[in-house]
């Protein structure tokens, strides 16, 4: 991080606090301090805090849109700065949102006189919860952006009305006599308590959008600055229930209990502060999903055994048996009277059962969640066969099925890359096998790691063509891919200079035709069987006409050969058919009893394609059968 | 602590990585594309909405910058910038983007494309 953007995150975080003590302090006014004469000098005081929040807050909002116009602009000096902030201001997203955020905050300050807080309230609420559209959540776009940017302002809501809430709660405890200020505590704790699930809630939400789910947690810089916030948020919230069930009760008995309950409350609130800054430089970071998870640990949760009709039953039971054990100390701490016999039944169900949950986790490696950049593409795929011929075929074979020259003189049998058992692996596990190899039980290396030899891209390359093979291989043995491969990414020519490539597609099935120049076919047009149809074209000079696009370069040429496993001659007259999904789902030669020349049969093939869509998520490209 | 994980890799199972910095998701001229017709237009598809004010496209030929409009966003794409070209003449060109996406963080990089 530049020195610009530390202090962009500093003044984000020192604005977000105040917003959220201005929201924080005017509701527990409302809901949590309990109404009285004995209260009169502790609500003055809060009022005094409500203005200085509040102006802290324009002041450091202030700030921010200055120095973060400057880093947007790259302004090096303060003339600049000040130069570009209007623009910012008034022709920007983030300028906007930030604009309406400040003039609530005004109205809200005006307001300050009139008795009845809860439109200030509402004003202050709302200028909080504007937080995600500043940041990543209002930049994703469409519904899973709206979804994020719902579940970001609950979290800055209830972070608000929480850490908020301390301050006053700090004030009330001092002031107010003993008893009242345990009333104002346990007035406190649905406040609390609602946050905490809310927080909880909406922040699994965000691991798995913005962090890329646990890999990205445990395996990123960005997943680490949550993990810190992760664990201050616990630390938090044990104090806070400390408080709540010890303290609270001590203090209703005793005011000598005053100063503990300060000590603790000023500790919640550093520790509070603290979860704001890291969740400003979390903001303020690329997050988890563009990084490559590095995984810290040996094992990974695989959930293939499920799919195994001779396996799925032991974890299954082991799973039940445990949830019921879990049911079983939940009621132990609800019930005093059956607590101890409750807590030692669930100690010895999960004492049994936990130790078969264990065939749910495989043996992972660092790279096991990193995922291929490549889209499967042509290009990359043509590319990583040249690679396998020059590296890996004297071991491998030029056919992959393990029987290369060199194979012989080897302490492990080069594994035969054909083979079904390769499909098992996902793509961070290849990548990890590829660039560290393989060393025999004796020591003995069979297998060297290509890390300093191939870039990373070459790697993947190297993967997709092996993928795109085995499948080829299978498509030669058996006339069908043994599960769903995605059509190779490619870029094509249709009518008008438009370029489109597969995303274009999505939505529409789509009809892929090669057309050699020996042959002389003819690309007819197949405009009324409700496909895109496009051409792969090799040896000649087609111009695109209608709706059928043209794909010239070689490596597509090559790429569908791969994945059908024929020779480069053999390809000319294949027929594909790729559903709206990008799937590959059935492929057709000349010469296969089924007529695919005829547009009935073909239109036929293609609505049952369209009405039977495969329920695999595209972005993971490979499912995973072990 | 494995039961732990557990639990939430299976809350997490449902995970849609969304990007949240505007990357280079596509673009026309295609990066390394050979053309045979020079193209009137660039168009960079980014992975989320950009400022066009703090964003540039900048593309280059062996003699330097050549001289081309501003970045536009089309009315319909917030995720798009566009820039007009003037008439290449043959050669390989690059275009280097410098883009802000609409939550202020900024992004670059570059790719060629040749005309013949
Ligand atoms: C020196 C000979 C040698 C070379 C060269 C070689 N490999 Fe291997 N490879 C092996 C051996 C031996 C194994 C089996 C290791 C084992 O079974 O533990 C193996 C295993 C693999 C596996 C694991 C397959 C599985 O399903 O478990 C992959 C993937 C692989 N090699 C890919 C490659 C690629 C890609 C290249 C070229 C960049 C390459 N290998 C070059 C010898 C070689
Ligand atoms: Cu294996």
């Amino acid at each position: 991080m530049s020195d610009i953007e530390i202090a962009a995150a500093v003044l984000r975080s020192v604005h977000v606090a105040a917003l959220a003590s201005l929201f924080g302090t005017l509701l527990f006014m409302a809901v949590a301090l309990p109404v009285g004469s004995g209260t009169a000098q502790v609500r003055r005081s809060m009022r005094r805090l409500v203005l200085i929040s509040g102006l802290a807050g324009l002041i450091a909002g202030l700030a921010w849109l200055t120095v973060q116009s400057a880093a947007i602009a790259g302004a090096d000096s303060v003339a600049m700065a000040l130069h570009v902030v209007p623009t910012v201001a008034l022709r920007t997203q983030f300028g906007h949102w930030m604009l309406l955020r400040l003039f609530l905050l005004v109205v809200a300050l005006f307001l300050m006189r009139r008795p009845g807080v809860a439109i200030q309230i509402a004003l202050a609420g709302v200028a909080l919860a504007v937080q995600p559209l500043l940041g990543h959540a209002g930049a994703i776009g469409g519904a899973a952006g709206a979804q994020l940017i719902a579940s970001e302002a609950l979290h800055l809501l209830a972070a608000g009305a929480w850490l908020g809430g301390l301050l006053p709660l700090f004030l009330a405890v001092g002031c107010l006599s003993h008893e009242m200020a345990a009333a104002t505590c346990r007035g406190f704790t649905p406040i609390g308590l609602a946050s905490v699930l809310l927080l909880a809630g909406t922040a699994v939400m965000q691991i798995a959008t913005l962090m890329g789910g646990l890999p990205g947690l445990f395996g990123t810089g960005y997943g680490h600055v949550a993990l810190l916030k992760l664990g201050l948020f616990v630390v938090l919230l044990s104090l806070a229930v400390l408080n709540r069930l010890v303290l609270t009760d001590r203090l209703a008995a005793t005011a000598s209990t005053r100063p503990h309950m300060r000590v603790s409350i000023a500790a919640e609130m550093v520790l509070g502060a603290l979860v704001v800054v890291a969740a400003a430089f979390l903001a303020s970071r690329t997050p988890g999903t563009h990084e490559q998870p590095v995984w810290p640990f040996a094992w990974r949760l695989d959930l293939g055994v499920f799919s195994d009709t001779a396996s799925w039953a032991e974890p299954t039971i082991a799973l039940g048996a445990t949830a019921i054990g879990l049911a079983i100390a939940v009621a132990g701490v609800i019930w005093h009277r059956i607590r101890w016999p409750a807590l030692g039944m669930f100690a010895a169900i999960e004492i049994v059962a936990i130790p078969h949950l264990d065939v749910l986790f495989v043996a992972a490696y660092p790279t096991s969640f990193f995922t291929s950049p490549t889209e499967f593409a042509a290009t990359a795929i043509a590319h990583g066969a040249r690679l396998f011929a020059a590296d890996c075929a004297v071991c491998h074979g030029v056919e992959a099925r393990g029987d290369g020259p060199a194979a012989r003189s080897l302490p492990l049998p080069p594994a035969d890359l054909t083979a079904n058992h390769f499909r098992a692996h996902n793509d961070g596990e290849l990548y990890w096998f590829i660039s560290h190899g393989f060393t025999a039980p004796d020591g003995e290396t069979a297998m060297a790691g290509f890390s300093g030899v191939l870039s990373s891209e070459a790697i993947w390359h190297l993967i997709d063509y092996l993928r795109a093979h085995n499948a080829g291989i299978a498509m030669r043995r058996t006339g069908s891919w043994p599960q769903p491969l995605p059509m190779p990414q490619f870029d094509a020519q249709c009518s008008g200079g438009r370029i489109i490539d597969l995303d274009d597609l999505r939505g529409r099935a789509a009809l892929i035709v090669a057309v050699s120049g020996d042959e002389q076919v003819e690309p007819r047009s197949f405009d009324n069987i409700g496909a895109a149809v496009v051409v792969v074209a090799r040896g000649i000079a087609a111009t695109p006409t209608g709706a059928t696009c043209i794909a010239s370069e070689p490596q597509v040429w090559t790429a569908l050969a791969i994945v059908l496993g024929v020779s480069l001659d053999a390809l000319a007259g294949t027929q594909v058919l790729v559903d709206q999904d990008g799937w590959m789902r059935a492929a057709w030669r000349p010469g296969d009893a089924e007529d695919w020349t005829d547009p009935n049969t073909l239109a036929a093939r293609l609505r049952d394609i369209q009405s039977h869509p495969i329920a695999v998520n595209m972005t993971g490209a490979q499912v995973h059968h072990h | 602590m494995r039961l732990a994980a557990l639990l939430m890799l299976m809350m997490a199972a449902a995970a849609t990585p969304a990007a949240a910095h505007a990357f280079l998701e596509r673009a026309v001229p295609p990066v390394g594309s050979e053309l045979a017709t020079p193209p009137g237009q660039i168009v960079l598809t980014f992975t989320e909405g950009v400022e066009p004010l703090f964003s540039t496209i900048e593309v280059r030929d062996a003699h330097g910058s050549v001289p081309t409009g501003k970045p536009r966003l089309p009315p319909d794409n917030a995720r798009q910038l566009v820039i007009d070209l003037p008439s290449l003449p043959g050669g390989e060109y690059t275009v280097i983007w410098h883009a802000t996406s609409v939550d202020t963080h900024r992004t670059e990089g570059s790719y060629r494309f040749t005309v013949h």
